[in-house]
């Protein structure tokens, strides 16, 4: 019994050593669906969206490069007018010859290359000598809705058809009055032309004003390549030719300048916007979004349901989000054309802004995709998942939305509209994927 | 004392075992596992039947109906180990794996006239697998790579207890706790966004109980018939699982003890024992298991009623009444199932052939049993498994006597 026991330990000892390290795990590929675990990547495209368009009250449109001249009209969004104010600073004179005789004061500046709009046709507007000095407001900005008084009269009237391409001076003839004015002034080494502080009492500020519907072409002038010339000659001895030159009171760089810009949206499809709050939802507006930097139009995305995803299985983990927004066929044009990326921010249940899109990268935007097949209309895709993972920690249905358009800080250089609309059939102008993992196992 | 030695050394050593893989099933995936054989060697030798089977010298864990037919003042441990070998293959690669590991401890003695017990300690099932496949992503036509690795099993440590209500009828309960960790890793690689790596480290534990009863009686002067029937009642394993869900790097779901619960079902089982001549042993094993009524944690359209079928035969060429226990046997049979699992509208069936002997050793009941089985589970075709496999099985059945002090008035 002695020998037989020790035999027994002894056997199961050698098979424990061996049950240790037989052999590896053999990896095996079986066929689709080996494991139907309910549990995977799901893509969900059936979620509710809430598409409208919306109005900001206002956007900063001071300080900008641009300065936006003229009007435009269409049927999406309405009317635009683009009425900008600035000022003009002293100059620096030096009068070595008395016999000068006045010619003509001019605004002179050089077309940016911006323009929307029919450039066959004349654009006409009224300069006005601004009343009231133009100052920021308290928060440091003006906005497209601010307003400053304008003396009655003009001191100038434009009229011209638009060569936004051309890289030549434009000038704007003003009043003489003002002119003679300046011209005496300089003459006479008067401080009123020569300290900027006597000079802004004097001067305070001019605007191009064009009246509503008066314009069908807006365009934009380099804000810097603006000033006013007092052009002179000195008086002739009969064999000397007539050599012209001027004195020049230069843009103020460091002053006050901003895009009024005037949004009208009557006999458009907003024509109601300001009655419903200016957020007008997309079934009011014949299933399209629209969109147009310089009136503050945005168009806006909501999804107010991504927190129920955590709902939609035991175990929920969510991967991706894009979401596919196509620009209506023939509200894009070589005149007006898409832009290669908009902006996207997120707004609260005011609509305003609360940040801008982004990643742990950088800023995400709408990047313009054009499809090989030319028959495909260009469409703009959004990489959404940072939204997702956000909202989706949101304990209650969220408020929160995406707003899609020009970047906010430079909204007041462009007044051009777009418009979003379902490319297809099913009338959803978003088309919206979202790859999840979620276990639906109990 | 030495049986209760062996059965200490051999407890440790199967729960130290359990960290192994007792198994590279690629079915080991679904549910708790590839399921361990524990009816003891005799029954495995003979188509993995005994329902009807009573021994004065052989331990059937089958039915514990037959703890009955133990002597009195006796004490019989049964120790088993296995070895397997295993060809599995598919249409993309064909491999050869050896799994090794110790098969049951048991310890049975009889409490009274009436009544006799048993104790025992088994793994029960067992995981081991790393699968390659493919997924459809829900709401596309597309697919993705996914891959699922897998470890761990369940123990079992039971009490049984036999009660004879007549000199012919008997009735068991074996009852069994159930526990164990299963350490599952799937990796879904889809290809928007990054790879999605779900852990679950659950542990298991549960209870279940397993009535049995057994009838037997003379046909004729030499002819015995014993019919039996086994129960499982359908039980409820409960799991806590720590639970992570990784995105990438970034842990989106990261869960301790989430719970969750398996449901076995119910299993029956009859059975028929024909005895000739004290020579000749024929059984016959037929068990049913709905498995479209469990819950294990997957789609339950791939589970499939589970119908058993096995037979066996028993030789005792030297039948010698006077020593019962010198007599080598011989036996033979097989088995047949339908499978509980259906996998692309195939139910994985499998069968196997057996054989076995039990020699005596030395004096007494003792004996050392052996056991194999040759067998195939699955199919090479729509994209599935077969596994072929021959497993040896080696177990040893010690007797020792209780003496019962005599009292002198």
């Amino acid at each position: 019994m002695k020998r037989c026991f020790r035999f027994i330990v002894g056997i199961f000892l050698i098979a424990f050593l061996f049950s240790c390290n037989l052999s590896q795990v053999e990896d095996f590929t079986v066929g689709e669906g080996f494991i139907d675990s309910g549990a995977g990547v799901v893509l969900i495209d059936t979620m509710n969206i809430q598409t409208s368009t919306i109005r900001f009250d206002s956007i900063i449109t001071n300080g900008l490069t641009r300065i936006l001249v003229g009007g435009y009209k269409n049927s999406s969004t309405g009317t635009v007018t683009c009425i900008p104010h600035l000022d003009i600073t002293s100059g620096s004179f030096t009068i070595t010859d008395t016999d000068l005789l006045y010619d003509s004061l001019v605004v002179r500046m050089v077309y940016d290359g911006y323009y929307i709009g029919d450039t066959t046709k004349q654009i006409t507007f009224d300069i006005k000598k601004v009343s009231e000095v133009l100052k920021l407001r308290d928060d440091g900005y003006l906005y497209n809705t601010s307003s400053f008084d304008l003396a009655d009269g003009n001191i100038g009237q434009a009229s011209f058809y638009p060569r936004p391409h051309t890289t030549k001076d434009f000038n704007i003839r003003l009043k003489d009055e003002l002119g003679k004015d300046l011209f005496y002034k300089i003459m006479h080494k008067n401080d009123t032309v020569s300290t900027s502080s006597y000079f802004k009492e004097y001067f305070k500020g001019m605007a191009f004003v064009s009246a509503e519907n008066q314009n069908q072409t807006a365009v934009g002038f380099a804000h810097d390549s603006l000033s006013v010339r007092v052009y002179y000659h000195e008086i002739l001895k009969t064999s000397e030719s007539k050599v012209k030159t001027y004195f020049t009171f230069p843009v103020d760089a460091t002053g006050v300048w901003y895009n009024k810009i005037s949004h009208n949206p009557a006999g458009s499809l907003l024509e109601n916007i300001a009655q419903s709050k200016n957020d007008l939802p997309s079934s009011l507006t014949s299933d399209q979004i629209m969109l147009q930097s310089g009136s503050g139009i945005y168009a806006k995305i909501k999804i107010p349901t991504i927190n129920m995803l955590k709902g939609y299985g035991k175990n929920v983990a969510f991967i991706a989000s894009s979401i596919k927004i196509t620009p209506l066929v023939g509200s894009y044009s070589e005149m007006n054309p898409l832009p290669d990326s908009l902006t996207v921010y997120i707004a609260d249940r005011k609509n305003r802004i609360t940040s801008q899109l982004k990643s742990t990268t950088g800023y995400i935007y709408a990047n313009k995709v054009t499809p090989a097949d030319f028959s495909k209309p260009p469409y703009y895709e959004i990489n959404i998942s940072p939204f997702f993972t956000s909202e989706m920690s949101n304990l209650t249905t969220s408020d929160n939305s995406l707003l899609i358009g020009s970047v906010a800080s430079k909204a007041g250089i462009s007044v051009n509209p777009f418009v979003l609309a379902a490319g297809d059939s099913q009338s959803k102008i978003v088309k919206m994927q979202v790859y999840c993992y979620i276990d639906k196992s109990n | 004392m030495r049986q209760i030695a062996l059965i200490f050394i051999f407890s440790l050593l199967i729960f130290v075992a359990k960290g192994q893989n007792n198994t590279n099933s690629p079915y080991s995936v679904f549910g708790i596992g590839e399921l361990e054989y524990t009816g003891g060697s005799r029954n495995m030798g003979m188509g993995e039947s005994g329902i009807a089977l009573r021994s004065e010298i052989f331990l059937n864990s089958v039915n514990p109906a037959s703890l009955t037919a133990i002597p009195q003042q006796s004490l019989a441990t049964d120790l088993g180990i296995n070895f397997r070998f295993t060809n599995l293959q598919n249409q993309y690669k064909s491999a050869n794996v050896l799994n090794g590991n110790i098969s049951w401890a048991v310890l049975a003695f009889p409490i009274n006239r009436t009544f006799a017990a048993s104790l025992s300690l088994n793994p029960k099932s067992s995981v081991g697998y790393t699968i390659y496949s493919t997924k459809n992503l829900e709401g596309t036509s597309a697919s993705y790579p996914v891959s699922y690795t897998g470890t761990g099993g369940l123990s079992e440590a039971s009490v049984g207890l036999g009660t004879l209500i007549t000199k012919k009828f008997s009735l068991g309960l074996k009852s069994s706790v159930l526990w164990g960790n299963m350490a599952k890793t799937t990796l879904e690689t889809p290809s928007i966004g990054s790879t999605i790596t779900r852990t679950d480290n659950t542990r298991y534990a549960g209870i279940y109980l397993k009535p049995g009863f057994q009838y037997h009686s003379k046909l004729g002067s030499k002819t015995i018939l014993t019919l039996g029937g086994i129960a499982e009642f359908s039980s409820y394993l409960n799991g806590n699982t720590d639970l992570s869900i990784v995105s990438g790097s970034t842990t989106i779901v990261s869960e301790t003890d989430q719970t969750s619960q398996i449901k076995l079902p119910f299993k029956a089982g009859m059975g028929m024992a024909l005895e000739f001549n004290s020579k000749y042993l024929l059984t016959f094993d037929y068990n049913r298991s709905d498995w479209t009524n469990a819950d294990i944690n997957f789609n339950s359209k791939r589970l499939a009623i589970n119908n058993s079928y096995h037979m066996g035969l028993e030789i005792s060429p030297k039948n010698d009444l006077q020593h019962l226990g010198h007599t080598a046997k011989y036996r033979i049979g097989g088995w047949y199932q339908t499978g509980y699992l259906s996998i692309y509208g195939t139910q994985i069936s499998s069968y196997a052939a057996t054989c076995g002997m039990s020699v005596p050793i030395r004096r007494d009941r003792n004996s050392i049993n052996i056991a194999v089985e040759a067998g195939r589970q699955g199919t090479i075709d729509s994209q599935l498994i077969r596994e072929t496999y021959v497993k040896l099985n080696c177990s040893f059945t010690l007797w020792e006597h209780w003496f019962t002090p005599r009292k002198f008035d």
